[in-house]
This record gives structure tokens, C-alpha cells and sequence, in this order.
């Protein structure tokens, strides 16, 4: 599989605390990616970065091999992201959120709302066009801003912990729509998320604490080298050491 | 752009609240000289033949520089509500540039403004004619109302978006959006007349270039009600209200003020809104 993100000695530092220390990874095409981390780890100032809404102190990150560049609209057209707190607008219904988001990448009305149904049809939320955002459930919204997620048909879509506040049945819902729009578009996933379950079928693993890379593998693989049964114990584990080492650091 | 302003005017058109909202500076005002204020400074402009429809006249030319300023105040926070939100962040790594993202919501906060002051200025019409029993505005006359109030609510908006540049949070925006609004109307001399402020506030209202619009907006709606009186009370009366300021009868300046002051105030609130770094 070819790189698609390539990060190298990643660094960056917000009122002189540093965020990020020297992080290096890449992400190939078609995986689905995790990074993980306690609160504070530096996960979302990592996707800052790499969207390009902030710039590193140190450091390069490349998509498809050429430099990213914050302005760059070829750039913003590779990448979505599907925000923890959605960012459609209550007021107004499912279909004027979808147009205006699709008229940012197409410039043209009846484009927009060509688009904005068809992505609307791809998470099966077509019925849910004309209502008002504002009242949907919590997993209808989650279809709804997947769909917006899905307006540029992103090569890298970035999933911001995706099915926080869902029930159990929306969760796995949710799920088997995000493979197999995976699968339908050959998209690259990243996902933040505080569910290790979650994370288990992830091609490979970003696990984050403080600034620092502490684990980066395929899931199989960190069980393996922790001895662990489970990915939250592998995490836990790693979370453990690092406490322990920055102890006798500080010590 | 368009789909940003499309976006401003639903939403903003969508709640109830903000369109309301956006009247009740006029009102205010309207209440404070029909209830109160009117009749004791009708009663100070007794020299002149009609004291009471100069009056009216006045205050309406206030109450539509108060709505062109205080309409801009519930869609210009839009910006921070998104900023606060992800939303912006949505627009950043949309394949649109941040000057568009700004001027996007800056022509929807002007539109609203401009809707929201034609439909004041028609009222203010029909309450001259009707109420005031004074005259139709001719033509020419409406003309150049139409212009003025278009700089003038595009000063407005301008100057709007300068300040709320400086905010990242609704909260911290609304308690300073609740001092603006009425400060506005007394730095352009619309709740009390600028003739009866001291010296040095006068100053500040000259200088202030909201009101060079107001201004204009005043000479033209008391054009006609000032044709029967004596030359020289006339004088003094526009001085005093604020329909003439500083001996200047020409259009021009007072355009230029508002043309040159919005530019700046723009340019200087995409360059503050530009420079701050999104953190997620």
C-alpha cells in the first residue's frame, strides 16, 4: 500500500508547553487508522496539524508525497472530517445544511443538491431530507453528518470520536456504515476514539500520552509484544509504563 | 461566499427572536420621544413653524441609523457562535479561503442590515406622512436616502465586525453587545440632541464615523419640513439637532468618511480575524 500521510518529527508547542515531542508515523492508503490517548495527549493538535488548521513548530507531514500546505484547496479537497459535536445547524432542515456544505465544492446550485442527496442516499438517510436538523436522534444526526463528511468523497476522512453518546444498537449501526462506505469509496479512515473495542479492527495503531509516540503497530502485533488479551489492557499497560518512567525521570 | 450568505439570512430569518430583536433598538427609541422626550424638546423649538414635525422627522432619521447599527449585531455574532463551535473549523478545511469564510458572513450581516433598514425607512415614511402629516419624499430625495442608508448600513456592519473580530466567545460578545447599542445611540447623537452635549463629546460624535450617515440621513428627511421656516432659526436648529455639523452642508465628506472608515475598520478586521491560529 502506498503512504498517504507521511509524519516526520512532528513537533509543535502552544504557550510555551510543548504538545507534540518528535512524532513520526505514516498512514497508508485504505487503512483505518487509530490514534489513541488519554485527555491531553496531544490527539487533537496531531489532526489539527495534519487538516492544516494549525502549523507544527518542527517537523514536515506529506499527503501523497508533496508538502502540506494549509491553504492548499487540492489539499482541503482530499480530506473530511466527522466532528464529535456535529456542526450542522439546528435550524435549519437536513437538506439546506447538505446543499450549502456541497455548494463550498461544486459552486453550483443544482450540483449541490445533486450531490448533497446522493451522499444523503449513500448512509440510507434519504427520508431525512427534509426534516429539521435540530430534531433528529443522535444516530440520524450521526448519518447526516457522515454524509456531509462524504460531500468531497474524501481519500482521508477523519473520524472524531464517532460514536460517542450513541446506544449500543446506532453504535454497531454506525459501524457497518463507515466499512462500507470504506469499502464503496477505498477511503482512508483515522479514528480518534475512547472505545478500545472500537479500535480492535484497525489496520494499525497510534497510541499517544503527553506528546509522545508510545505504541505504533497493528493491533495483533501490541497484544503480542504486551502480552496482553485485550487492546485496553495493551493501552493501559503502555499508559502504566510511561507513568512509571516519567516517575523515575522526574525522580 | 454565496452559500456562507445564504446560510447568514437563514438563519438569522429562521429566529424569530434575532429578527425581533433587531427592531428594538428603533423602538426604544421611538417610545422615548413619543412618551417622553418629544414634548419638552418640541416645546424648545418653538421659534420654528412646525416644532413637531421637525421633531419627528429628527428622531425618525435617528431610529433608522439605530436599526441600520443594532440590526447588525445578531448576525455579526454568528461568527463567534461558529468559532466557539466547530463549525469554523468545518469551513477551514473547506475548500474555500479564509477571506471568503469572512466575507461571507460580512455580506450576510449586511444584507439582514439593509433588509432590516428599508423596512424601517418605510416605516418612518408612512409615520411622516400619516402621523406627522408632512410630505411625501420626492423622488430624487428617496434616491439618495437609498444610498446614504446602503453606506450607511454597510459602515454599520463594517464596524460591527471590527469589534466582534476581537471576541472568541458569545457570552463575553452579548454583555458587550448589551453597552454598544445604546452607546452607539448617543455617539450619534440620537437619544439626546448633540447640541446639548458638552463640548468635548460633541467632538467625539463629529469624529465618530457612524454618525457623518445619521448625518445625512437627518438633512434629508427634514429637507422639506425646514422650506417655510426663518433662515437663521433654521440655521441654529440643524446645528443643534445634528442635521448640519460643523458648518458642512455638502454630501461628499460625509460619504467619504463613511467609504474610508468601513474600509479600514473591514481590513482590519479580516487581518485580526486571519491571524488567530484555530486550535481544535
Amino acid at each position: 500500500m502506498n503512504e498517504l500521510v507521511t509524519i516526520s518529527n512532528l513537533a509543535k508547542q502552544y504557550n510555551h508547553q510543548e504538545v507534540l515531542k518528535a512524532i513520526s508515523f505514516s498512514i497508508h492508503e485504505g487503512e483505518l487508522f487509530s490514534i489513541l490517548g488519554p485527555n491531553g495527549a496531544g490527539k487533537s493538535t496531531l489532526i489539527s496539524l495534519i487538516l492544516g488548521l494549525a502549523k507544527p513548530d518542527a517537523g514536515e507531514i506529506l499527503l501523497e508525497g508533496k508538502k502540506l500546505e494549509t491553504q492548499s484547496i487540492e489539499h482541503k479537497s482530499m480530506i473530511s472530517v466527522v466532528f464529535q459535536n456535529s456542526i450542522l445547524d439546528p435550524a435549519l432542515t437536513v437538506k439546506e445544511n447538505l446543499f450549502i456544505r456541497a455548494y463550498f465544492y461544486v459552486n453550483n446550485w443544482k450540483e449541490a443538491k445533486r450531490l448533497a442527496k446522493e451522499k444523503l442516499a449513500d448512509v440510507q438517510g434519504s427520508h431525512l431530507l427534509n426534516k429539521r436538523y435540530g430534531v433528529l436522534s443522535g444516530g440520524e444526526k450521526r448519518k447526516v453528518d457522515i454524509a456531509r463528511a462524504l460531500l468531497n468523497t474524501p481519500k482521508l476522512l477523519f473520524l472524531d470520536e464517532p460514536t460517542t453518546g450513541l446506544d449500543i444498537g446506532s453504535r454497531a449501526d454506525m459501524w457497518r456504515l463507515i466499512h462500507q462506505l470504506k469499502e464503496k469509496y477505498r477511503m482512508t479512515i483515522v479514528l480518534t476514539t475512547h472505545y478500545m473495542e472500537e479500535a480492535k479492527d484497525s489496520d494499525n495503531v497510534l497510541m499517544l500520552d503527553a506528546g509522545r509516540v508510545m505504541a505504533y503497530d497493528a493491533p495483533e502485533a501490541l497484544k503480542k509484544s504486551y502480552h496482553c488479551l485485550t487492546l485496553e489492557d495493551v493501552f493501559l499497560t503502555i499508559m502504566e509504563k510511561g507513568r512509571e518512567n516519567y516517575e523515575c525521570f522526574s525522580l | 461566499m454565496n452559500a456562507l450568505v445564504y446560510r447568514g439570512l437563514s438563519l438569522f430569518f429562521k429566529n424569530r427572536q434575532a429578527v425581533i430583536g433587531s427592531f428594538i433598538g428603533a423602538a426604544i427609541m421611538i417610545i422615548l420621544y413619543v412618551f417622553l422626550l418629544g414634548e419638552s424638546l418640541v416645546g424648545s423649538l418653538s421659534v420654528l413653524a412646525q416644532p413637531k414635525l421637525v421633531v419627528d422627522a429628527w428622531m425618525l432619521a435617528g431610529v433608522i441609523g439605530i436599526a441600520s447599527a443594532s440590526s447588525t449585531l445578531g448576525s455579526v455574532s454568528l461568527m463567534i457562535r461558529d468559532k466557539e463551535s466547530n463549525v469554523y473549523t468545518d469551513f477551514m478545511i473547506s475548500p474555500i479561503s479564509k477571506s471568503k469564510i469572512m466575507l461571507g458572513y460580512f455580506f450576510s450581516t449586511f444584507l439582514i442590515s439593509l433588509l432590516i433598514t428599508l423596512v424601517v425607512i418605510v416605516i418612518a415614511e408612512i409615520y411622516l406622512v400619516v402621523l406627522s402629516k408632512g410630505e411625501f419624499l420626492t423622488l430624487p430625495q428617496f434616491g439618495l436616502l437609498f444610498v446614504v442608508s446602503l453606506l450607511t448600513v454597510f459602515c454599520s456592519s463594517a464596524f460591527m465586525f471590527f469589534i466582534a473580530s476581537f471576541f472568541r466567545r458569545i457570552d463575553t460578545f452579548s454583555t458587550v453587545t448589551a453597552v454598544i447599542g445604546p452607546l452607539i445611540g448617543f455617539l450619534t447623537g440620537c437619544y439626546v440632541p448633540i447640541g446639548s452635549l458638552p463640548e468635548g463629546v460633541q467632538k467625539v460624535v463629529e469624529y465618530f464615523p457612524l454618525t457623518s450617515g445619521i448625518v445625512l440621513i437627518r438633512r434629508i428627511l427634514t429637507e422639506n419640513v425646514f422650506s417655510s421656516a426663518d433662515k437663521s432659526a433654521a440655521t441654529m436648529v440643524k446645528e443643534e439637532l445634528g442635521i448640519v455639523m460643523s458648518g458642512q452642508t455638502g454630501i461628499a465628506l460625509p460619504i467619504a468618511i463613511l467609504v474610508i472608515s468601513s474600509c479600514l475598520f473591514l481590513v482590519v478586521a479580516s487581518w485580526n480575524v486571519k491571524r488567530v491560529e484555530v486550535k481544535r
